[in-house]
């Protein structure tokens, strides 16, 4: 990642594969605004990215969930206000629920899909549709391996990653021309709170990894890609598999 | 306690102490933010606090409970220089704090004797230094977070001052440390200058000792109690140490990440252990001759001399070795040695390694190992030798009117702490009930000691 664009935006930046990214990012020097909805947890990894590294961390607590044009405007604002250019996006925030699976209450998909999807996709929008405002030089996307096989389980969070996936495919489209890079990340299992304790089918990737991956690749226009890589095999057979057979798995 | 999967994300796994004698199947849970610690802490009817997990007995988990790890809250909140003040979370390992400190000048102390202890640790077992000082004098306020009230500031001057010294050596039965303040010190040095005398035997140690004290920043012995002449029983080397301006070549500055898990991981020579109590002493006499008188160590790894010769605890192997610490008045000192002759020669136990400190200060507060005296540390191979002959040792320190430390023992009966702590004991357990009086901290370390 050059060193030249150095100020980033994280949504999604106090714990797991957030919060390894801001503690990397910040050992590089970058300016960075992190966003998440607890302020103890942001003021605490700021203070101590502020005291221990070169980089220079700002923070934002704001609730991704019901995303209107206030929310919108204080993000920008601060944005502009303590980065100034907002050359890396990262949406990495991500959240699930117990209750994502039928019989399926409007609740739950409304608020699922709104932080999965809804939000982020209003963020990459204006930033997408302000690019040289911001100065943009790359958007990297958290997205997930439920995105494109579907099951009856996660059904709200899968479907609301697949809409973003869908959606910053569409950005990336549109500034192909710019020569800006897009990373859609569909994530395995990472070893965070999201997935700790959980009966795992193959061992989990630390965050850590997953941030170095990030941090390596924001440079490359990958678009969708799997990590760790053997998922995209698995997905591939997953969705070669007759109906027949996959409405059997349980998975 | 429960073993139903508690509704917070968690795994049902084995914890081992750090010297391989206790092991606990537990609920295992990390919370990742303040609302889920909170959140899991008041879920939890009743939990243990994980700190680095490395004490030697199995204070930060019970049969069948929930531990709470406090891995995510490893940061430095704030430093103010001027006020020679840091705020940090309870997780940040010593060594990771010294790292900060020593880049920008400044030195904290007392320190452990690893620096992949946590402060949350130091504070559950009010850890001591080399020689001086206990970890309650470099505090200035903490936070605790107890389920039914909440999260509390504790200075030793408000109204929470009661739940300062329960909470200091307390073993984090009043509940969740959640952040520190500490006095931190200007650096006199940047390095350590480590000067080596010999000792002669058990018995003369005090006096040196304490001659040496009056002229040095901390003086400790290694002593070898694998000696069978009485005239050398005990004999090993004094080490007095002061702050240098010398520079060093060597600049340490990272650290093994040790846990109690990978310490009993089979090694080549783990196996070996059983039967190299006197080699081992041996090894190190020849190691320690072959060094010069004074060695001049940067001030990273003069403070934790341990460091990098982890070697050493990972050569008891799975099955693990113990630890006895006993304070011995200094009026008792030659008596207390002249028994411990007998029992050693008797029983002639694997002993490993034999250390001594003396202790000048007295701060009798509950089940803290600090009162003025000399302090002996004895480490041995676990094995049925050993118990036998610990279980002398406790009888040793009733008659010589010591104490032995809780916080290293793992085999320390609630009876003989009776026995040395006597109404320090029994306030402590009145204390702590009428603070929490659902006792909603567990672990097999509280429930051994306040059985
Ligand atoms: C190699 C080695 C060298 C050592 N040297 C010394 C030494 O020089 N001097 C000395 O005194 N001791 C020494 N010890 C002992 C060690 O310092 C203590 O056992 C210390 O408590 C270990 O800290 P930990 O982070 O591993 O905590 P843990 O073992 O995880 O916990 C220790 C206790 O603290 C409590 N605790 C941890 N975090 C919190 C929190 N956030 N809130 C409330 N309670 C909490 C736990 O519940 C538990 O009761 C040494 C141990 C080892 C293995
Ligand atoms: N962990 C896995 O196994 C796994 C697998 C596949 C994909 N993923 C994806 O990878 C990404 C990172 O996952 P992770 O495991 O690191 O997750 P995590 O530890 O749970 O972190 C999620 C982050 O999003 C923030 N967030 C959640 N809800 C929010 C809301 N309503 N408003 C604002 N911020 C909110 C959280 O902070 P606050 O709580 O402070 O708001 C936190 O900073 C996510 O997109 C996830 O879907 C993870």
């Amino acid at each position: 990642m050059s060193q030249v664009s150095s100020a980033a935006l994280i949504i999604g930046a106090s714990s797991g594969v957030g919060r390894a990214l801001a503690e990397q990012l910040a050992k590089k020097g970058y300016k960075l605004l992190l966003v998440a909805r607890q302020e103890r947890d942001l003021s605490a990894l700021a203070n101590h990215l502020n005291q221990t590294t070169s980089g220079k961390v700002s923070y934002l607590s704001l609730d991704l969930s019901n995303w209107n044009e206030e929310k919108s405007q204080r993000l920008f604002e601060r944005a502009e206000n303590s980065l100034g250019d907002v050359s890396r996006l990262f949406l990495i925030s991500g959240a699930n629920s117990e209750s994502d699976q039928f019989p399926l209450s409007s609740r739950t998909l409304s608020s699922l899909f709104e932080v999965n999807a809804l939000a982020p996709i209003h963020i990459a929008n204006q930033i997408t549709t302000e690019h040289k405002k911001w100065k943009l030089k790359s958007i990297t996307v958290c997205s997930s391996i439920a995105a494109p096989v579907p099951r009856s389980r996660n059904i709200a969070y899968a479907t609301a990653k697949a809409a973003l996936e869908s959606f910053v495919t569409g950005c990336r489209h549109y500034l192909s021309s710019q020569n800006i890079p897009f990373q859609i990340y569909r994530l395995g299992y990472v070893d965070t709170n999201l997935s700790f304790g959980q009966k795992l089918l193959f061992p989990a990737i630390s965050p850590e990894n997953v941030a170095q991956v990030l941090i390596k690749k924001s440079d490359k226009d990958l678009g969708i890609v799997y990590l760790p890589f053997y998922w995209r095999f698995i997905i591939l057979v997953l969705k070669a598999l007759p109906w027949t057979i996959y409405k059997k798995l349980s998975f | 306690m429960s073993i139903e999967s508690p509704p917070f994300p968690s795994s049902f796994s084995q914890l081992v102490s750090f010297d391989g004698t206790e092991k606990a199947e537990v609920w295992y849970t990390k919370p990742d933010r303040y609302h889920s610690l909170f959140s899991t802490l008041k879920t939890a009817e009743h939990f243990s606090i994980q700190g680095a997990g490395l004490s030697l007995p199995l204070a930060s988990a019970a049969e069948g409970g929930i531990t709470v790890s406090s891995e995510a809250f490893n940061r430095i909140l704030s430093f103010d220089p001027e006020n020679l003040e840091i705020t940090v979370e309870p997780n940040l390992r010593v060594g990771d704090l010294l790292k900060f400190l020593l880049r920008r000048g400044y030195w904290f102390s007392p320190l452990p004797g690893h620096p992949n202890i946590s402060i949350g640790g130091c504070i559950g077992f009010n850890i001591h230094g080399k020689s001086k000082g206990y970890f309650s004098q470099s505090i200035k306020s903490f936070m605790l977070y107890q389920p039914d009230h909440g999260e509390l500031e504790v200075r030793q001057d408000n109204e929470h001052a009661f739940l300062f010294g329960l909470t200091l050596g307390g073993a984090g039965s009043t509940g969740f440390v959640t952040q520190v303040t500490l006095q931190i010190q200007e650096l006199e040095g940047e390095s350590l200058k480590k000067k080596k005398l010999p000792l002669a035997n058990l018995w003369e140690a005090p006096e040196q000792l304490e001659t040496l004290k009056t002229l040095h920043a901390q003086v400790y012995s290694w002593n070898d109690l694998t000696q069978k002449d009485r005239l050398s029983f005990g004999k090993g080397t004094l080490y007095c140490e002061d702050f240098s301006s010398a520079v060093t070549s060597t600049n340490s500055n990272d650290f093994t990440r040790l846990t109690a898990k990978n310490r009993g991981h089979v090694r080549p020579g783990s196996l070996l252990a059983p039967m190299m109590g006197r080699k081992i002493n041996r090894a190190y006499s020849i190691k320690e001759s072959l060094k010069e008188t004074v060695e001049t160590l940067d001030a990273f790894s003069g403070a934790f001399p341990i460091s990098g010769n982890e070697i050493y605890f990972h050569l008891f192997g799975a099955k693990g070795y113990r630890e006895s610490q006993l304070l011995i008045p200094l009026d008792n000192w030659k008596a207390f040695c002249d028994d411990l002759y007998l029992i050693t020669q008797k029983a002639l136990p694997d002993i490993t390694l034999g250390s001594l400190k003396l202790f000048n200060e007295t701060y009798d507060n509950y089940l803290n190992f600090t009162h003025k005296g000399v302090v002996l540390a004895i480490n041995a191979v676990a094995n049925p030798k050993t118990l036998s002959y610990f279980s002398e040792l406790d009888k040793l320190v009733i008659r010589h009117q010591g104490l032995p430390n809780v916080y290293k023992d793992s085999r320390l009966s609630s009876d003989v702490i009776e026995q040395t702590y006597g109404e320090r004991l029994h306030r402590f357990k009145r204390d702590l009930l009428q603070f929490d009086k659902r006792r909603r901290v567990q672990s097999a370390f509280l429930q051994r000691i306040l059985k």
